[in-house]
This record gives structure tokens, sequence and C-alpha cells, in this order.
């Protein structure tokens, strides 16, 4: 696969996942928020903030899609180790990081509001562990990619 | 700190040789060649300076200088 097919390929995935996170967030958080209401009537008033949260938290994955959008650009126009992508893959590994930070809290919020069922909790722990796993591994690719590209650089200007 | 320039122009004159067909002899591209020139290049192969030396028939001395 070239780079002006791999680009295409990482483009229509990035549409599908930001149409799926909009689906998600416009319908799933909704009907989740109204299973809250229904199943704990006694924590109707959780169900409102838990939407915020959840919309709040789904902001950094659009931003982190946006920046890689520009990396499948960078990749498009033959410049897959270049000093921007390193810079937005770091960014990436930054919202990971601060969106499960940020879900944590909430989390530990809710759960100390009495909003703590086993599967909400289990699912809490599950979603901060997995955003900091792609924190670390966005920082170490981030870290190979600046790297690489001032090896590129230094190669290019070896003649 | 100084810098190495390669002054390939005055060797150029000397052997009434063209940019272009120095760079055909030496196997590198005409950009290359103006990186070469203008200072830009971040290293050299010594398999480039022997072509470079070989087809402008001179000492590696003849075309590197060293300024502060």
């Amino acid at each position: 696969m070239d780079q002006k097919s791999l680009s295409r390929w990482l483009k229509i995935i990035i549409i599908v996942v930001a149409a799926i996170g909009a689906a998600g967030d416009a319908f799933m958080v909704r009907i989740v928020g109204k299973m809250i209401r229904e199943r704990y009537p006694d924590l109707v008033h959780l169900s409102l903030p838990w939407m915020i949260s959840m919309w709040i938290f789904s902001i950094p994955c659009f931003v982190a899609l946006i920046y890689a959008w520009k990396v499948a650009v960078e990749i498009g126009r033959g410049r897959p180790f270049s000093v921007p992508n390193a810079s937005h893959v770091k960014k990436i590994s930054y919202l990971a990081f601060a969106d499960s930070v940020f879900f944590f809290v909430v989390s530990t919020a809710f759960v100390l509001l009495k909003l703590n069922h086993f599967g909400f909790i289990l699912a809490s722990v599950i979603v901060v562990f997995l955003g900091l796993c792609a924190a670390v591994a966005a920082a170490v690719l981030s870290h190979l990619i600046l790297k690489a590209a001032l090896l590129q650089d230094e190669n290019d200007l070896t003649i | 700190m100084g810098e190495i320039v390669f002054n390939i122009d005055v060797m150029l004159a000397k052997r009434k040789m063209s940019v272009s067909e120095l760079a055909d002899k030496v196997g590198i591209t005409l950009t290359n060649m103006s990186i070469l020139k203008t200072g830009k290049a971040k290293a050299v192969k010594v398999s480039t300076l022997q072509k470079l030396c070989e087809a402008l028939d001179c000492q590696p001395g003849d075309i590197l200088e060293y300024r502060r």
C-alpha cells in the first residue's frame, strides 16, 4: 500500500470513527441517561450531570481525531516522519491523558454520590486504563517519529 | 563556529564544465548539487567527494574550504 492509499484509508477510518462518536454522543448518552433515571429514581438529579460529563469527555476525542486527520494529510504528502507529525501525536497523547484524568475524577465523584453500579465502576476502570495506555503509546510514538524525522532530515541532506 | 564550504564554481570554470554536467558525472541530482554549493548539506559521503575530485580532476583541498 503506498502512502497516498494509506492516507486515504486513514481519512475514511477517521470519518467513520467521528460519525460513530457523534452518533454515540447524540443517542447513546441520552439512552443511558434515561436508563439511569428509570433504574435509579433516587439518582434522577445525577442523570443530567452524567450526560454533560460524557459529552465533555467526548470533546478531546474529537480534537484528537482532528490531529489524526492532520497526521493522515502529512502521510499523504509523503512526509510520515516529520516534526509536525511528531507534534500532532504528542498532542493526541496529552489529550488522552487529560481525558483519562477527567474521566477518573468524574467517575470517582459519581461513585461517591452513590451511582455505584458494578458495571459502571468496571466500565470506568477499563476506560481510564485504556485512555492511559493510549496516552503512553502516543507519547512513545511521538518520540520515535521525532527521532525518525531528524534522521530523515539528516539523510536527505547527506550528499 | 566555522563552516566547510564547497568551492565548486572555481573548479567548474577551470575545467569549463557546467553544473549539470558535473552532477551527471558524479551521479547526483541538480537539487543535491545546489544543496552542496549553498552549504545546506549536513554530511557528504566520502564516495561523493571521491567522484567530485575524479570529475573535476582535483584534490579535496581544491574544492573544500574552512571559513570561520
